[in-house]
């Protein structure tokens, strides 16, 4: 058995896929962003993230474009990636709490920087997002199929 | 191998042209005369035509037979390919029909022996 | 005129890669939970189309044969797997689309064939 190389083992009938290609990178972009904001919901209230003494920062994901070199030479956009995970460096809520068991000595607590109207707001539109690019892939299927139905 | 059009084994446009060569020898045989200034002025342009569309129909069934390395190659999309499956077919029905008007016209003129 | 058989071998033989496929990834879905497993996949396109880029004779493709591989690049999880099941999916869905597309092709050039032979005036 010989080793390959992920992902870039499927150059081939990049032309022919494209469309199904660029709708699967889609899917998995959105995927890791709707991970992140969940992420960042579960941890709202986390006001100390154990082995260290800060809070629950936010995080968010960056998207790139994909861009590869075509047959006929010409770049080409081939979809979307997550370009990295961010840490949201807005300040920590600060409320006054002397007797929360994480209150500094001026017995405030520091809550994570998370605002999870916004956090929702986002899952929504990365959810939408999500089911946009499997209807994307779908409807390829579809076409190629009718396509080739019409070659018989 | 499969030949698609060609009389006893040869490609198209050698069988079309030795077609063409007996009916021309044949005309001449049935007397010149008026015909001998306009008839054999007219045959070759009609046979330069047949042969360039011969050509070309050759040379859409040559890309055919390269139409999957074409795809694996990433050069045609799905649609493309469908297209082209398409086309190969009617090109080639198209010749095929033009073949047997030609053969039923050679037979003709063959019949009309002295 | 000549519809070359050679044509028909190589997608017979890219069919035979795309069932082989399904099965591999199908595999793939139903180890995604063995620790340790990493995920097969079956390699042919792409070793045609680096042949075909590097120039290499006509003689030299139609010698490629599908071989399953095992993916060492995809990063594997804590338990050492490295399969994803969306991804799998994703994969086997265009790797049917590439079966239709290849038969599809391959009846193309049967219709050439028969029109060729049951062709008499």
């Amino acid at each position: 058995m010989t080793t390959i190389y992920g992902r870039r083992a499927n150059l081939a009938l990049d032309r022919a896929f494209r469309g199904m290609r660029i709708a699967a990178t889609a899917l998995d972009a959105e995927r890791a962003r709707i991970d992140v904001i969940t992420k960042n919901i579960a941890n709202a209230r986390t006001t100390r993230v154990p082995g260290s003494d800060e809070p629950y920062r936010r995080e968010e994901v960056a998207f790139a474009p994909i861009l590869e070199r075509a047959a006929n030479g010409r770049i080409e956009f081939m979809g979307v990636r997550i370009d990295g995970v961010l840490q949201d460096d807005a300040p920590f809520e600060e409320v006054f709490d002397p007797n929360h068991p994480d209150a500094n000595d001026r017995g405030v607590v520091l809550y994570p920087n998370v605002n999870t109207m916004k956090e929702m707001a986002d899952l929504v539109t990365a959810t939408r997002a999500y089911e946009a690019s499997l209807t994307i892939q779908e409807n390829f299927e579809r076409m190629a199929e009718r396509a080739l139905r019409m070659a018989e | 191998m499969v030949n698609g059009i060609g009389g006893g084994g040869g490609a198209g446009r050698a069988a079309i042209d030795a077609a063409l060569q007996q009916m021309r020898a044949r005309q001449r045989s049935m007397g010149a005369g008026p015909s001998e200034g306009g008839a054999p002025a007219e045959a070759p342009s009609f046979a330069e035509a047949l042969k360039s569309g011969v050509a070309a129909v050759e040379g859409r069934v040559d890309r055919a037979n390269e139409l999957h390395l074409d795809v694996v190659s990433g050069k045609l999309d799905i649609h493309e390919v469908a297209a082209q499956i398409k086309e190969s077919e009617i090109t080639f029905q198209f010749a095929l029909q033009v073949r047997n008007k030609l053969l039923d016209a050679y037979r003709e003129v063959m019949r009309m022996s002295v | 005129m000549r519809v070359k058989a050679e044509g028909s071998e190589m997608l017979l033989r890219l069919m035979s890669a795309a069932t082989m496929r399904g099965d591999v990834l199908a595999n793939n879905i139903a180890s995604q939970s063995m620790p340790g497993y990493r995920r097969r996949d079956v390699v042919f396109e792409e070793t045609l189309r680096n042949a075909i880029e590097k120039g290499a004779s006509k003689r030299k493709i139609e010698e490629f044969q599908p071989e399953i591989a095992i993916d060492f690049d995809r990063e594997p999880r804590a338990d050492g797997n490295n399969v994803s099941p969306e991804e799998e999916r994703t994969m086997l869905r265009e790797n049917r689309l590439r079966y239709e597309l290849y038969a599809a092709m391959l009846s193309g050039r049967s219709r050439l064939i028969s029109q060729a032979i049951n062709s008499t005036t």
